[in-house]
C-alpha cells in the first residue's frame, strides 16, 4: 500500500500499471496521510509532497530514512486569453488564489513570493498580497478557481498545470521553488512494497513521473526552508 | 399458557429496541464526548492564534443575516406554496427541496455557475459593480442556499395545517388578511418558524463545501469557523479539535435559545 | 332586513344555482352535497361565484363590478367547527372580532357579551378548556362582538351530545330572536328548524328544491327528501296555541 500526496495521484497510477506486482495507492492530503500512518494505518511506502511531513518528530520513527525522490516545480497558471505573460506581472493580477499556508503548495508559494520581494521589493509582494482573495486546502481547489474563471491567476504544481486548460508561466531562475518529495518506507513493510519504492526511484519508475511534469530535483536549495 | 408466551415476546422485542435506541445514542455521543475528553488548554490558545474569534464572528455574523433573510423572504413564501394547491406550487416546492439533497460542493458549483464572474448574472452583477465570489455576501447567499428548505417546507406544513374556515371566519368578522396572518395564522404556525429556524441556523453554521467552493477561504472575509476547523486540521489537530468544540457549544446554544418555552409563548400568543 | 341572492357557483362536481330573499331566521336544509356549506361560503365572499350578485340590507356586496372582500361585508361566519382561535382566550376571541376603540373598550363590550352568555367566569379559559356547549356560546359571542348584519350558522349543534342538544336549541332560538338579526342557519335537524327558523328553504343537488314557511311546506312538499324531512313536524311545532278565543254568552 502506498500513502502518496495528492498530486501524485495521475502519476501514480500510472506506475502502478507499469508495476510488475499487485499495487494499492491511497492518496490525499500530506497531513492526512501522516496521521493515517501514526495512527496505525497499513501503509508500506509514504511519499508526502514535503520533507517535513516525512521528517517530524512523531512520524520519523515509523520510516526507514526518507530518500529524495522527485521534484514538483511551483508554477503561475492564468486563464488562457490572460495579459499576465510573466511571474513579475503577477502584481497586476485583480484575484488571485493560492494554497492555505498549512499545506504544502501554499508554504511554497509564500516562499516564492519572499523569493520575488528579494527580487523585485517589498512593494511588489505587498501589492500581490493585496490581491490574493482567497488560500484554498488544497491544490484542486487552486486550480477549479481559475478553470471556472473566478481567479486571475494561481500559484500550483507544474504537475497539476498540465492537466487543466490553463497558460503555465514558469518562474525565473532566481525565484525559482521546487517542492521535494521524500520517499520512505515504514518500518515493517510488505517487502513487495518496499520493492516498489526501489523501482519508483529507479530509471524506469523515475521516467513515468517526469512524463506527468515532475521534474529531477535540481541542485542547490530550491525547497522550502 | 399463551398469556405468558406473549408477554415473554413482548419484553424481549422492548429490551432489543431499547438496546438499538442505546447503540444509536452512544454512536451519536461517542465521537463528541471523546472529542470534549482529548482537549487541552493550550489548545484554546493555539486556536486563538489561527484566527478562532474571527472565523467565530464571521460565522456568527453571516449565520445571522442569513436566518434574517429567510424569515423575511421564506415566510412569504411557505405562505404563498401552503395556501395554493396548483400544480407550480407542486413543482416549486420540489425546487425548494433541491439544496437538502445536493452535495454541497455541488451547490458550490451551481452558484458560481449562476453568480460566477463567468455565471449567467456575471456580466449583470459586474455593471452593477457587484462581485460575488470571495466576499462575505457570497458566503450569506450560500449559507441561505442551503439552508432554505429546511426552513421554508416545514413551516410551509404548518401553515397548510390551519384550518381554512377559521381564517375565513376570521375574515368575516372583519379582519384583514395582513391582521389574520399576523394575529393567527402566524402565532400558530410560530413552533414550526421557531423549530425550521433552529435547524436551518444550524445547517448554516455548520455550512462548508458550498462557501468553499463559492466563497473562497480567506480568514475575516470567508473564512467561517467549519472552514478554518479544516484548515486548522492541516497543521496540529489541537487547534482543530478546540474550534470544533467552539462550534458545537455556539449550535446547541442556539438550538436552546429558539427551542425555549419562554420564547415560543412569547412569539405565540397574540397581544 | 333583507338578503336577496342570485347566484352561481361552481364548486367540484356541483353547482349551485340560487336565487332567493331572505328575510328574519330561515334554515338552510338539504342531503349532503346539496350545496349548503358551499352557499354560505359564497355569501361571505370564500368562494367567487361564476356570475351573480349578493345584495344585503339595500347594500351590494357581490355583482359585476362589486366583490367586497369578506371583512367589508359584515357577515358573521361561525362555521360547523365554529373556528374558535385555539391561542387565544375566550375573551380575546371576542375582542378580536371588535374593531372600533381603544382596548379598554373592547375588552369591557367583549367582557359584557359573555356575561350576557353566561360565560364571564370561564372568560380566561382557552377553547380547548371549554365544553362543547360553552365553546358554543363563545363563538356566538364573537359573532355578534363584530356588529354584522346578518348571521351565518353552519350546523350549530352538530358538535354537541344529545343530552345538550335541546337545551341549546332552546338557548339560541331565544338567542337569536334577541338579537332580531336575520340569519341563514344550515341544519339536518328538522327539530332546529321547528325551533327557531321563520322559513325553510331547501337546496337539493345545488338548486332549491323547496321554499317557504314551515306550515306551507309540511303540508305541501315539492319533492320525497322535503316530505321525509318534514314527515310528523305538524304535530312536533312548540308553538303556543292561540289564546282561547272568548266565547261570549250570546253565541
Amino acid at each position: 500500500m502506498v500513502f502518496a500526496a495528492a498530486s501524485l495521484r495521475v502519476a501514480l497510477a500510472q506506475a502502478a500499471e507499469r508495476w510488475s506486482g499487485d499495487l494499492e495507492v491511497s492518496t490525499a492530503g500530506s497531513h492526512v496521510l501522516r496521521r493515517q500512518i501514526e495512527a496505525g494505518a497499513p501503509a508500506d511506502v509514504f511519499i508526502p509532497a514535503s520533507f517535513a511531513h516525512a521528517e517530524a518528530a512523531s512520524i520519523l520513527p515509523l520510516l526507514d530514512r526518507p530518500t529524495e525522490l522527485v521534484c514538483n516545480d511551483l508554477v503561475l497558471v492564468v486563464p488562457s486569453e490572460s495579459p499576465i505573460h510573466s511571474f513579475e506581472e503577477l502584481s497586476g493580477a485583480q484575484r488571485i488564489v493560492l494554497g492555505t499556508p498549512d499545506v504544502p503548495v501554499g508554504e511554497y508559494a509564500d516562499v516564492a513570493l519572499q523569493r520575488g520581494a528579494d527580487a523585485w521589493g517589498a512593494r511588489w509582494r505587498e501589492r500581490v498580497m493585496h490581491h490574493v482573495v482567497s488560500r484554498e486546502i488544497d491544490v484542486r481547489q487552486v486550480l477549479a478557481k481559475v478553470t471556472l474563471g473566478e481567479a486571475d491567476a494561481a500559484l500550483v504544481y507544474a504537475s497539476d498545470a498540465r492537466v487543466a486548460d490553463v497558460r503555465r508561466i514558469d518562474l525565473p531562475t532566481d525565484v525559482r521553488v521546487q517542492a521535494r518529495y521524500p520517499i520512505a518506507s515504514v518500518r515493517g513493510a510488505n517487502p513487495d512494497g518496499v520493492r516498489f519504492a526501489r523501482w519508483l526511484r529507479s530509471d524506469q519508475g523515475l521516467e513515468v513521473l517526469f512524463d506527468h511534469g515532475f521534474e529531477p530535483c535540481a541542485v542547490g536549495d530550491l525547497g522550502a526552508p | 399458557m399463551t398469556r405468558t408466551v406473549e408477554a415473554g415476546w413482548t419484553r424481549v422485542l422492548r429490551s432489543l429496541a431499547r438496546v438499538g435506541a442505546a447503540l444509536l445514542l452512544v454512536l451519536i455521543a461517542l465521537p463528541i464526548v471523546s472529542l470534549a475528553l482529548t482537549l487541552r488548554v493550550s489548545d484554546l490558545g493555539d486556536a486563538v492564534e489561527r484566527g478562532l474569534w474571527q472565523a467565530l464572528t464571521l460565522s456568527l455574523t453571516s449565520t445571522t443575516v442569513a436566518a434574517a433573510v429567510l424569515v423575511l423572504l421564506g415566510t412569504p413564501l411557505a405562505w404563498s406554496l401552503a395556501r395554493t394547491s396548483s400544480r407550480w406550487a407542486r413543482a416549486i416546492e420540489m425546487l425548494v427541496r433541491l439544496p437538502a439533497v445536493t452535495p454541497p460542493a455541488v451547490a458550490g458549483v451551481a452558484l458560481l455557475a449562476a453568480f460566477g464572474r463567468q455565471g449567467l448574472f456575471g456580466d449583470s452583477l459586474a455593471e452593477l459593480g457587484v462581485a460575488l465570489p470571495f466576499s462575505t455576501a457570497a458566503v450569506i447567499i450560500a449559507q441561505v442556499f442551503v439552508a432554505a428548505p429546511f426552513y421554508v417546507l416545514p413551516l410551509q406544513d404548518a401553515f397548510r395545517e390551519i384550518d381554512e374556515d377559521m381564517l375565513w371566519t376570521a375574515r368575516s368578522l372583519g379582519a384583514s388578511p395582513t391582521r389574520v396572518f399576523f394575529r393567527i395564522s402566524l402565532p400558530l404556525a410560530m413552533p414550526s418558524l421557531l423549530s425550521g429556524l433552529a435547524i436551518g441556523w444550524a445547517r448554516a453554521l455548520g455550512e462548508f463545501g458550498a462557501t468553499l467552493v463559492f466563497a473562497g477561504n480567506l480568514p475575516g472575509t470567508t473564512q467561517t469557523l467549519p472552514i478554518a476547523i479544516y484548515t486548522a486540521m492541516e497543521g496540529d489537530l489541537g487547534p482543530a479539535r478546540a474550534m470544533a468544540i467552539v462550534l458545537l457549544v455556539v449550535a446547541m446554544l442556539l438550538f436552546l435559545v429558539l427551542r425555549s418555552k419562554p420564547l415560543a409563548s412569547m412569539l405565540g400568543r397574540s397581544r | 332586513m333583507s338578503l336577496e341572492l342570485d347566484l352561481t357557483v361552481k364548486q367540484g362536481t356541483l353547482t349551485l344555482e340560487v336565487e332567493v330573499e331572505c328575510e328574519g331566521v330561515t334554515a338552510v336544509m338539504g342531503p349532503n352535497g346539496a350545496g349548503k356549506t358551499t352557499l354560505l361560503r359564497a355569501c361571505i365572499g370564500a368562494i367567487t361565484p361564476e356570475r351573480g350578485s349578493i345584495v344585503l340590507g339595500g347594500r351590494t356586496l357581490l355583482d359585476r363590478n362589486t366583490n367586497l372582500p369578506p371583512e367589508d361585508r359584515h357577515i358573521a361566519y361561525v362555521p360547523q367547527g365554529l373556528g374558535l382561535f385555539p391561542h387565544m382566550s375566550a375573551l380575546e376571541n371576542v375582542v378580536f372580532a371588535r374593531r372600533r376603540g381603544s382596548s379598554a373598550q373592547k375588552r369591557a363590550e367583549a367582557g359584557r357579551l359573555l356575561e350576557e352568555l353566561e360565560m364571564s367566569h370561564l372568560a380566561e379559559r382557552f377553547p380547548r378548556e371549554l365544553s362543547g356547549g360553552e365553546q358554543q356560546k363563545v363563538a356566538l359571542a364573537r359573532a355578534m362582538a363584530a356588529d354584522p348584519e346578518l348571521l351565518l350558522l353552519d350546523e350549530p349543534l352538530s358538535a354537541l351530545d344529545p343530552t345538550a342538544k335541546p337545551r341549546m336549541r332552546r338557548f339560541l332560538a331565544i338567542w337569536l330572536s334577541e338579537t332580531g338579526l336575520p340569519a341563514l342557519l344550515v341544519t339536518h335537524d328538522p327539530a332546529d328548524a321547528v325551533e327557531f327558523a321563520d322559513d325553510l328553504l331547501v337546496l337539493e343537488d345545488g338548486r332549491v328544491s323547496q321554499r317557504g314557511t314551515l306550515d306551507d311546506v309540511a303540508v305541501r312538499p315539492a319533492t320525497e327528501f322535503v316530505a321525509a324531512l318534514t314527515a310528523g313536524l305538524i304535530e312536533r311545532r312548540p308553538r303556543t296555541l292561540p289564546p282561547p278565543s272568548v266565547v261570549s254568552e250570546d253565541e
